[in-house]
């Protein structure tokens, strides 16, 4: 015993390694951004002066922090071209995270543009002007006068714009336009960028998607909102006017771009139309979003399983409210889950013993029907219906656990709550534990992960046991079997873990640590 | 496609299904079952009769002998 389980040990980590070197894990590096790197003091929204302006080529930028937030506004287009966040950190550092940075004046947020091209609006500069908790940006043309008014907030991460277009002129203007939601969304870590998606609502419908085929999609209806998203963080806009379509695409290679357009409308001469926008930039935690508006939860999307993900990640928070660990609070929610399942395991071992008893019996059915074994199966089936024997709950409840792990999985890859989470040796419960190795194998890296190699030893263990408490219900045949699949399972199980985040790997490690003392103390009963 | 489900309950029939306990209340099992269904109404009534079979298949059901109708 003792030598196969060497065997089954070393064979996993080659298989590992192996595969390391077939499917290098995306390397963990952060993108440095070139260039202007503004160095500004902060100004306070509450005392608001003018902040200070830096003149980069033609481009004059406004940097204004809240309390939350630091938005840089630009005067051209009258747009913002970069959030960030105070309340999070960029990975391993004290910086504020940032979440939008974008390059090309076109795509700023806010940005608005003139569908038939005419009228510079998203590329001329605007005069801008301050007051408290307000940035104002102006725009005369020889028609039209573009304001835009923005308000920022203390106490949540949103924004508001007022969009007024005036008709100076004396003849009456068609006027239609297109208003840049969500673009340069920062997601510093690579094998993450195929997290980032748009997701809207048109016409009460959630439309969810993440790359585009065709160069640009849109979606005709009354747009509710409109969402850019990366794995923890959101930048959701809500029009308040009537819509056209919303519309997205891939701006230059991986840039995803979202936003809407509005029915175009005539303004008489001299008067004006107001749209209303509100944009949260900010982490997609439900609670929060509720706050802001009551349709922005739906943001939030943990897949088929959504229910059960939501459920999960309640009780994770409320043990979370208690022992104050995200780790510790996961080991729980696994105990937990297993002490709820455990009649099931209890009841699947008992009658496993009553067929114990009956084995004399069977073996007695197993000569009689030797040439026939549909028959002979179907004479043990009446054998268990006489002795009132049910082999475990069914199917149903085995299957049943499945949509479990899935959501489980939704939920610790999405939740923000384990972003920067540590536990014992694992610092940052969302990401594999990659624990540093002083030497820097060719295969690996430079760092290991343990906590998977820890789940795959348990898993050889656990099925170990596990044979044991199946005992003589099984064919020799399928004795077999189990010794081959004894090694072959944890290994598979291995590779699937290895990069996932070491939360999800934590769950499963305590789930089978579990398993092994529930089917031990099982097994000593008898 | 047909094939790619039946190759793939087999393979389950034959390697996974070895490592757990028996729990099936039916015979033949649920997979047994599934193979057959398919193999002989097609991928869509099989299935749907597979699932149907796996509903039926639980803690309030008496079990015994279901075959492929």
């Amino acid at each position: 015993m003792e030598k196969r389980l060497i065997t089954a040990v070393t064979l996993s980590i080659i298989v590992i390694v192996v595969f390391q070197f077939l499917f290098p894990a995306p390397r963990k590096t952060q993108i440095v951004k070139p260039g202007e790197k503004a160095i500004v003091k902060e100004i306070d929204v509450k005392s608001f002066v003018p902040a200070a302006q830096i003149p980069t080529a033609n481009e004059e930028e406004l940097i204004i922090a809240t309390d939350r937030n630091i938005i840089t506004f630009s005067d051209i287009g009258g747009a913002v071209k970069k959030i960030e966040l105070k309340q999070h950190k960029k990975n391993n550092s004290v910086e504020p995270l940032v979440l939008v940075e974008e390059k090309d004046p076109a795509r700023y947020i806010f940005s608005i543009k003139d569908p038939s091209g005419i009228l510079p609006l998203e590329s001329a500069k605007y005069s801008v002007s301050t007051k408290p908790n307000q940035v104002i940006y102006t725009l005369n043309l020889k028609d039209l006068q573009i304001i835009k008014e923005y308000t920022l907030h203390n106490l949540n991460d949103t924004m508001d714009l007022q969009l007024f277009v005036k008709n100076i002129s004396n003849q009456s203007k068609e006027v239609g336009y297109q208003i840049i939601s969500g673009a340069g969304i920062v997601e510093p870590n690579i094998s993450e960028k195929r997290l980032i998606e748009v997701t809207a609502k048109v016409d009460g419908k959630t439309v969810n998607f993440k790359r585009p085929k065709n160069n640009i999609i849109t979606h005709p209806g009354i747009v509710s909102w409109v969402a850019l998203k990366t794995r923890y963080f959101s930048l959701i806009m809500k029009p308040f006017g009537q819509t056209k379509h919303q519309f997205h695409n891939f701006a230059s290679g991986e840039d995803l771009v979202a936003g809407v357009e509005m029915e175009s409308v005539t303004i008489p001469p001299n008067s004006f139309i107001e749209h209303k926008y509100l944009l949260y930039a900010g982490p997609s935690v439900a609670s929060e979003l509720k706050k802001i508006d009551a349709e922005f939860e739906e943001t939030i999307n943990y897949g088929f399983f959504g229910w059960i993900a939501k459920a999960l990640l309640f009780m994770l928070g409320l043990c979370h409210s208690v022992f104050k660990s995200w780790g510790l609070s996961i080991i729980i929610l696994s105990v937990l889950l297993n002490v709820l399942l455990f009649p099931l395991t209890l009841k699947s071992f008992q009658s496993m013993q009553k067929m114990h008893e009956l084995h004399p019996q069977m073996e007695k059915l197993k000569v009689q029907f030797k040439d026939n074994p549909q028959k002979l199966n179907k004479e043990i089936m009446e054998l268990y219906k006489k002795y009132n024997i049910n082999p475990l709950g069914g199917c149903l409840p085995l299957l049943l656990q499945m949509p479990i792990f899935v959501a489980l999985y939704q939920a610790l890859t999405k939740s923000i709550h384990l972003r920067g989470a540590s536990f014992l040796w694992i610092k940052d419960l969302s990401m594999p534990d990659a624990v540093p190795i002083p030497a820097t194998l060719p295969l690996i890296g430079n760092h290991i992960n343990i906590l998977p190699l820890v789940m795959v030893i348990l898993m050889v263990l656990q099925q170990k046991v596990s044979t044991k408490v199946m005992g003589s219900a099984v064919t020799e045949e399928q004795k077999q079997q189990q010794k081959m699949m004894l090694i072959m399972m944890p290994v598979m199980f291995g590779f699937i873990f290895y990069n996932m985040p070491s939360g999800m790997v934590l769950y499963w490690v305590v789930n089978t640590l579990l398993t092994i003392v529930e089917q031990s103390a099982i097994l000593k009963k008898t | 496609m047909k094939f790619v489900v039946i190759y793939a309950l087999k393979f389950y029939r034959n390697y996974l299904s070895a490592l757990k306990i028996r729990c099936c209340r039916f015979y033949p099992s649920c997979s047994e079952y599934a193979i057959g269904s398919i193999e002989k109404h097609g991928i869509f009534l099989g299935g749907v009769k597979s699932i149907w079979r796996l509903i039926r298949c639980n803690p309030f059901s008496r079990g015994g002998y279901d075959p492929v109708q």
